[in-house]
């Protein structure tokens, strides 16, 4: 089990993180979105490649540390990583969001290099445009359902959390 | 000492239930090309799809 302080330091960085990359998404939402609906060539043009940074810089960092920080909280804490149901359904839908972001950067990267060589008209172009805003979407959606389980933490254990429980009942 | 068990709650159930439906509806639209071409090659560039061909 961690240490008091050492505990608190860890539920820091994990909230510092996991509400910064929702604020990261926010602002590449707000980018995707207006890369998508604006008349203005440059100001599109200009989007995809605050974009890729926005991704690469901010989101994609703190993701990873959001995941590692939080598994570390959940397994040297009495939560465990599988004991209650609000723990096990936020550690799914982390991974879920690493996974979909993995399948994104390509297509941000290719974005951002059309852009940047005047190459962002075309049908497939629009496609992945719009790809990204409803990645972004659902994205901030399943961060935003993250945050509400950690700060409400839903009473309900597994049954592997139960079956903990009651062995520790019987010592 | 009797060992409690408990039944899964209903938020969770609840949630399962919201994710199953959702995961239909992304399987229609993928499935049904509603949202246009999908699988591992949208997320590539169009261009690296066409040197694969």
């Amino acid at each position: 089990m961690l240490s008091p302080p050492m505990r608190r330091a860890l539920l820091t960085a994990h909230v510092a993180c996991s509400v910064g990359t929702m604020g990261a998404v926010a602002a590449f939402l707000a980018l995707a979105i207006t890369g998508v609906v604006s008349a203005d060539a440059s100001l599109v043009a200009a989007v995809y490649p605050a974009m890729r940074l926005i991704t690469w810089v901010v989101i994609v960092p703190l993701v990873l540390a959001s995941l590692l920080s939080g598994v570390m909280q959940a397994l040297g804490t009495q939560w465990g990583l599988l004991r209650h149901y609000w723990v096990l359904i936020k550690l799914v839908l982390n991974v879920l969001v690493v996974g979909v972001l993995a399948l994104q950067l390509n297509g941000i990267d290719y974005l951002a290099d059309a852009a940047a060589h005047g190459r962002l008209e075309g049908v497939a172009h629009g496609s992945v445009r719009l790809s990204l805003v409803v990645h972004a979407a659902g994205g901030f959606v399943v961060l935003l359902t993250a945050t509400i389980l950690s700060v409400y933490k839903p009473r309900g254990l597994t049954r592997h959390g139960q079956r903990m429980r009651n062995t520790e009942r019987h010592r | 000492m009797v060992d409690v068990t408990e039944g899964m709650p209903r938020w969770v159930k609840l949630l399962a239930i919201f994710a199953l439906v959702l995961a239909l509806v992304v399987a229609i639209v993928v499935i049904g090309g509603i949202g246009g071409e999908h699988g591992p090659s949208r997320h590539l560039p169009p261009d690296a799809t066409e040197r694969g061909r």
